[in-house]
């Protein structure tokens, strides 16, 4: 199952680059020299064509050495500017890209929507579609995209949703996921309420599902944990992007990793998108562990977790999941609780809450309230449960 | 097969390789068995999205030759097939879609054989949010072209299940398998050419019947007191759940004459008693089942209850005890899914993604009248 991923704009590049090492994290391959050199698994093994693809295969080794091991990123970086995209291609990753699977341009959008959709979105139309058709093409199964941009800007905006008339059209079953960062009420452009307003109309039309994520509420998630100790180190974006590419990773891994019940990402678009448009999607995260902060781990039980991740101060929007209304809800868990357990406390916590915004429901749906699926990923984080809890909400403030 | 090497006259289907990457394929091992890797056929697609018109419209033409193929191939391999057997569930996108494209497929190329579907329905709470519109469209397709469908339901399991440990989903699996295992192994007083064709026909005398249930009820092996009466208890606690449910205290009633207008009415049952002693079992079962108010007039008497048993030790159990029952106890979770269902489609809920894999709303509407069709026989019993 192979997931292609478009990282437009800066926002999405710099998204891109935490997101990144951490999928190699997860797949075992970025090791530090101190760790102990740990065996590469078979869930590992048999999971890495979802992100990367190797041409001839190799055996993968557990070392940075992507040159040696043929393997790539199956990531298509789109910026109009070249600072992002350049710092992939000269980092330690550089290795991991492939040239033909970047696009920069000059000069940028200047925050306008209208540069991006139409005067880049119509010049670089011929060379994006080429750019997918090679990218398709390297895929034996191509289960999803997944497209990480920003509202705000000019380019994340206005190509990014110049990208997705153009997916639907070349590949009108697959799955395009759009996972857009909006600047919240810490409005830095002027031009932005502009951008989202005109990007969210393409948004509707033509993505499967949207994840919106409110950059003021992830960075409240951030400062509450605590920002590290020494003020030098102290980056609030990349907290930010932290946290989104820990969400991303969490709604990936089902598609990714087998578990008891398999959740692919068209298994959530069917799920929780009940009418046509109504596609907006808000998401939460819990535990949350940011980089290099010194705070308590906490260690929860299983059901405090579940009931936690639903809880307003956990979602990556600013909307309360518990006063709106819903329409379903998913569950993704990674941990090895048995089904009973699990079971037992969604009954417990979501069902007291669920079924009550059900019945204030205008529509008064009795669809069944909640899915749970379970994924077991691998066990790099052993000490960390994620989970996600991705509810369509209909009124989103 | 000179190393005694068994291998499983099954043909595994899916829509993704997770699921059956994890299962034996080959082992070493003298005298184990495991399933045949030319049986498999993956339309590796990336799972179906929950969505029945995926799975029907989608992947059932494209891989049914293959799979056709590959049940031509294992069927020339048995000297007399007694029946085909599915598994899946009618929740998802694969099992129900799927399955049901390749039910009809079977039944048009093997007309005369005997078909039985088994369908896990899912948790009546919830699994998926289009889990009813998926079983009522999946049950429409193979109700008029399976000759008996065997339903389980996750709730109902799970529900048994609590009372002992935690468990997972293997814990279920292996529930609901031995139950079906009980029902289609070979018995001690029964022996026929045509095997499950006779077991199963009193079962399924009217066409508009064919709803099964099963029920089982067994001591493990490592209760050290045993009761002389185990047998009796077993029976005696099966019968119970042939009881209106809603109705309050009906457990307490002993005599059976008393509690007759609590019954259920069934087509026809079955039992079927595994382990020692269970030869003496025939009169106690008559005595729980025998009775004709549980029956419809228009049945006869003869086919009504069947008693099969076997002496020999059923997996760890001492005694197991199974009823397979078709009985209008399924009304509750017919009504249940179709109300559900309906509250889905007249909201015009989820119904986007199976028109976008052409599933009108015609089609739809002739899916649920079918359902409702059953829903009515089985509650006007």
């Amino acid at each position: 199952m192979c997931l292609s991923c478009f990282l437009v704009g800066q926002c999405g590049n710099q998204i891109g680059s935490v997101l990144w090492p951490l999928i190699l994290k997860e797949y075992g391959l970025l090791q530090q020299e101190s760790d102990k050199k740990q065996p590469f698994k078979k869930v590992q093994e048999d999971a890495i064509h979802s992100f990367f693809y190797q041409v001839p295969e190799k055996t993968i080794s557990c070392s940075l050495d992507f040159k040696k091991s043929n393997l790539k990123a199956r990531a298509l970086l789109i910026d109009m500017e070249e600072s992002v995209v350049q710092r992939f291609q000269t980092g330690p990753l550089r290795d991991l890209f492939d040239n033909a699977c970047s696009l920069t341009n000059y000069p940028g959008s200047g925050n306008n929507w209208a540069v991006g959709y139409f005067t880049h979105g119509g010049e670089q139309k011929s060379i994006i579609k080429e750019m997918l058709r090679s990218a398709a093409e390297k895929c034996d199964r191509l289960h999803c995209f997944l497209q990480v941009f920003s509202l705000g800007g000019g380019t994340g905006s206005g190509l990014g949703s110049a990208i997705l008339p153009l997916l639907e059209e070349q590949f009108p079953k697959v799955d395009r996921v759009a996972v857009c960062v909006h600047p919240g009420v810490n409005n830095d452009v002027v031009t932005s309420p502009y951008n989202i307003a005109f990007s969210m109309k393409k948004l509707v039309e033509y993505a499967s599902c949207v994840f919106p994520l409110d950059n003021k509420a992830i960075l409240d998630i951030c400062d509450r944990l605590g920002a590290p100790a020494e003020l030098k180190t102290w980056s609030p974006y990349k907290n930010i992007n932290s946290v989104i590419a820990k969400m991303l990773l969490a709604l990936t891994s089902g598609a990714r990793f087998p578990g008891t019940l398999n959740l692919d990402i068209s298994d959530i678009a069917t799920n929780m998108v009940p009418f046509y448009r109504l596609n907006f999607l808000s998401s939460s995260l819990f535990p949350i562990k940011l980089p290099k902060a010194n705070g308590f781990r906490i260690m929860n039980r299983e059901s405090e977790q579940i009931f936690r991740v639903c809880a307003k101060e956990n979602q990556l929007l600013r909307i309360d999941p518990m006063k709106g209304r819903l329409f379903g809800a998913t569950l993704l868990s990674r941990s090895k609780a048995p089904l009973s357990d699990l079971r037992q406390n969604i009954e417990r916590y979501f069902c007291s809450i669920l079924f009550l915004l059900i019945l204030y429901s205008a529509l008064r749906f009795s669809l069944s309230p909640h899915t749970v699926i379970r994924t077991h990923g691998p066990y790099t984080w052993p000490h960390c449960k994620v989970f996600a809890n991705i509810g369509s909400v209909s009124i989103i403030h | 097969m000179g190393n005694k090497h068994l291998r499983a006259r099954s043909i595994l289907v899916d829509t993704e390789d997770k699921v059956i990457s994890r299962l034996k394929f080959l082992d070493s091992e003298p005298n184990a068995w495991s399933f045949s890797a030319e049986n498999v056929v993956i339309n590796n697609r990336g799972g179906c999205g929950n969505n029945w018109a995926v799975g029907y419209t989608e992947c059932g033409p494209e891989s049914c030759v293959n799979i056709l193929e590959k049940i031509r191939k294992e069927t020339e391999k048995c000297d007399n097939i007694m029946y085909f057997l599915t598994l899946g569930s009618t929740g998802g996108g694969t099992g129900s879609g799927f399955s049901s494209y390749i039910i009809e497929a079977i039944r048009s190329e093997y007309s005369h054989k005997v078909l039985m579907a088994s369908f896990v329905l899912p948790y009546s709470d919830g699994d998926v949010n289009t889990q009813n519109l998926n079983t009522i469209f999946t049950l429409s397709k193979c109700y008029s072209v399976c000759d008996a469908i065997v339903l389980f339901n996750n709730s109902s399991i799970h529900k048994q299940l609590n009372s002992c440990k935690k468990f997972g989903y293997f814990d279920m699996n292996r529930f609901i398998s031995e139950q079906l295992s009980c029902f289609l192994q070979p018995f001690s007083n029964f022996s026929s050419i045509s095997g499950v064709y006779d077991i199963l026909m009193p079962l399924i005398s009217h066409p508009q019947y064919k709803l099964l249930a099963l029920m089982a009820n067994s001591s493990e092996c490592h209760t050290k007191f045993n009761a002389i009466s185990k047998w009796e208890t077993l029976i005696r606690n099966l019968n119970f759940k042939l009881r209106k449910l809603d109705l309050p205290n009906v457990s307490r009633i002993r005599d059976t004459r008393l509690s007759n207008q609590y019954l259920e009415k069934c087509i026809a049952n079955l039992l079927v008693c595994r382990g020692a002693d269970s030869i003496l079992t025939e009169s106690v079962a008559k005595k729980h089942f025998g009775s004709s108010d549980y029956y419809p007039l228009w049945t006869p008497k003869s086919e009504r209850f069947s008693h099969l048993y076997h002496n020999r030790k059923f997996c760890d159990y001492n005694e197991y005890a199974l009823l397979v029952s078709n009985n209008r106890l399924i009304c509750k979770d017919l009504n249940n899914i179709l109300e559900r269902g309906w509250c889905s489609y007249v909201h015009n809920a989820y119904i986007h993604h199976y028109k976008k894999y052409s599933f009108e709303q015609e089609d739809m509407i002739n899916a649920f009248s079918k359902v409702e069709n059953i829903l009515k026989c089985y509650s006007s019993l």
